[in-house]
């Protein structure tokens, strides 16, 4: 049987190019997307973990992407937090989202960022004390060829770069609170603040405190924030269901057509199968081993080509996190195979159904 | 082998009481009616047929007369719509279908007029198919088949590289791979010139006289007719010889 179908599929080799490419296609759009998509949060997610201490503090309606909500929190509640039992230290952070770019700026206090963050490493440089001075991460100055000392366009102002920091931690870019606050036209108010407990305090003992102290905030745990930002947004979810629904119905349709016209041209095979003695199972796993053989192979192409176009966009856009889990690898294989058999299986139940008879006297 | 021919379900008087034990197939009273919009179309209208296990049966008619439809049901590949018949003793007329494509790949072997080979395999995976498929496993003996009908040189060829006469000596080889109980030949040298045509004919010849092959063959041609050793002619549905099968059936013993 494996020879009939490896000598169907090299005898049609258009259609089993464009059939291993469908899937191969679904494949890539599925992992790519999924991929940018999870790069994209989780990198905001363990960037801002990484210099928030334990708690992250915001108005109740804030969102979990900080720059929606710019500057509505006052900034003397700091000392009302700071007096909480169990709390160490607190960093009011003011969150504003630049463009072009895309990017994250904090307005921080150089002194309590570092506390609560634990200190930046700079590979030259230092942090943004005042005035017009930024402190860039070093994906950003590569991807800008920016040194400590040249000039920076933000937020119409003409920054002086003063520091370059390791990437992985916090915004790409920071200046200091009170330039931000003056820029933005929030004097005395910042979005959030990063909060540090106590070592002896624990993280739920902490948090219950911040809750009864300072009732009617958002504050999540830092621990938590890469399963919030994954798991609570509808639309990112929604926009991953439907990259997936494309991708499976991509891999179907296509599955289904090629197999459908096989088929017909091959009526004239399936009755001489029948006339042998091929039972109707065997007719249908010969389509069904057929199309999980292409499913297989467009499944390994397209785990390359998405390495390859990974490759591409890491080389063109340094920025651009891409994560793709083995979890979304083995369910994209497995919706890439899933959907060409699915397609396959109409044109099998065809074929196993046909009349031997007319089947043998096809032209 | 338990009969059913007493149940009094057979259409046919004549052959009731034929005790089919030494027959390789038996046909009683066979009727089949294709239906194509409102028009009934009677391909067969009453068949009655016996053929003993050994025999080489050329069946002879006109176009239209029947013949194939006979060929298809005897091989299991339509189902008749009245009669009886009996392959090695079970009514495939009465059995499922799943059943009935258990009994052509135990018991038939075809072999078509215009051969029928899977294009793109070789001969050798021709062969190989057909094994697999009615024994589920790779074969491990098809040299001594590919010997007999004289294919030993081309087994890597596939079927577009052979000529007509190989093509049908492979479809030949084929259809007894797995050692048929009968085997069907529809109208096999009507695609094949006249040396060709002898070539495969012997063949069928030494394979039921050296064998003992079971053998029922379609054909136009008297000459090929010629060499069955029983010629059972039809028109327009029926066998026009039947007094003649009648009496041939009496000489197997059996009793009216």
């Amino acid at each position: 049987m494996l020879r009939l179908i490896s000598s169907n599929l090299l005898q049609r080799p258009t259609r089993t190019l464009v059939s291993i490419g469908a899937v191969a296609l679904g494949i890539v759009l599925i992992l790519v997307s999924v991929g940018l998509s999870y790069g994209q949060l989780n990198e905001i997610a363990d960037r801002t973990r990484r210099v928030s201490g334990d708690f992250i503090f915001q108005p109740s309606d804030a969102s979990l992407f900080f720059a929606v909500n710019s500057g509505t929190l006052p900034e003397k509640l700091r000392q009302v937090i700071e007096r909480v039992a169990g709390v160490d230290q607190v960093a009011p952070v003011l969150v504003k989202f630049v463009t072009p770019g895309f990017n994250l700026v904090y307005g921080v206090e150089d002194k309590s960022y570092d506390r609560v963050s634990g200190g930046l490493t700079f590979e030259a440089g230092r942090l943004p004390q005042s005035g017009l001075e930024a402190a860039i991460d070093t994906l950003y100055a590569a991807s800008r060829k920016i040194r400590v000392g040249d000039s920076l366009e933000l937020l119409n102002n003409s920054f002086t770069v003063c520091g370059i920091f390791q990437s992985g931690v916090g915004a790409r870019v920071i200046v200091s609170l009170k330039t931000l606050q003056e820029l933005n036209g929030t004097p005395d108010k910042v979005s959030l603040f990063f909060v540090r407990r106590r070592p002896e305090s624990s993280e739920d003992v902490t948090l219950r405190n911040l809750n009864e102290a300072v009732p009617g905030y958002k504050i999540i745990a830092s621990s938590q924030l890469q399963n919030l930002m994954t798991s609570n947004l509808p639309v990112f979810r929604n926009f991953i269901y439907a990259v997936v629904g494309l991708a499976t119905t991509i891999s179907f349709l296509i599955i289904l057509l090629a197999m459908y016209t096989t088929i017909t041209e091959r009526t004239r095979e399936i009755g001489i199968l029948k006339s042998l003695g091929a039972s109707k199972m065997y007719v249908i796993g010969i389509i069904l081993k057929e199309s999980l053989l292409i499913c297989g192979i467009g499944v390994g192409v397209g785990f390359l080509l998405t390495f390859a176009v990974n490759r591409l966009i890491t080389a063109s856009f340094p920025l651009l996190p891409i994560d793709i889990s083995v979890r979304w690898r083995i369910l994209a294989a497995c919706l890439g195979v899933s959907g060409g058999l699915l397609g396959a299986v109409y044109p099998a139940l065809k074929a196993a159904n046909q009349d031997p008879v007319q089947a043998l006297s096809y032209e | 082998m338990n009969s059913p021919l007493d149940d009094g379900n057979s259409g046919s008087n004549l052959l009731r009481k034929v005790h089919h034990q030494r027959s390789a197939l038996e046909v009683r009273d066979l009727r089949m009616v294709f239906r194509v919009a409102e028009i009934e179309i009677h391909a067969l209208k009453g068949v009655d047929l016996l053929v003993r296990a050994g025999e080489f049966v050329a069946i002879m008619g006109p176009s239209g007369c029947g013949k194939s439809t006979l060929l298809h049901i005897l091989g299991g590949l339509l189902q008749p719509t009245s009669g009886e018949v009996y392959v090695d003793g079970v009514d495939i007329a009465r059995i499922s279908d799943s059943e009935r494509t258990e009994i052509r790949r135990r018991k038939i072997g075809f072999v078509f007029q215009r051969f029928n080979l899977l294009p793109t395999l070789t001969a050798r995976d021709n062969l190989r198919l057909a094994r697999e498929i009615r024994n589920g496993r790779q074969p491990q003996d098809i040299e001594g088949i590919v010997s007999l009908v004289g294919l030993n040189e081309k087994l890597r060829h596939k079927p577009y590289e052979l000529s007509g006469g190989e093509q049908q000596r492979l479809g030949i080889a084929r259809a007894i791979i797995n050692h048929p109980a009968i085997l069907l030949a529809d109208e096999p040298t009507g695609n094949l010139d006249s040396t060709n045509s002898e070539m495969v004919l012997t063949l069928l010849k030494t394979l039921n006289e050296q064998y003992k092959q079971t053998t029922i063959m379609i054909t136009h041609d008297p000459d090929a007719a010629s060499y069955a050793s029983r010629i059972v002619e039809m028109k327009d549905g029926r066998i026009l010889n039947r007094v003649q099968n009648v009496i041939y059936a009496m000489g197997t013993g059996t009793v009216f």
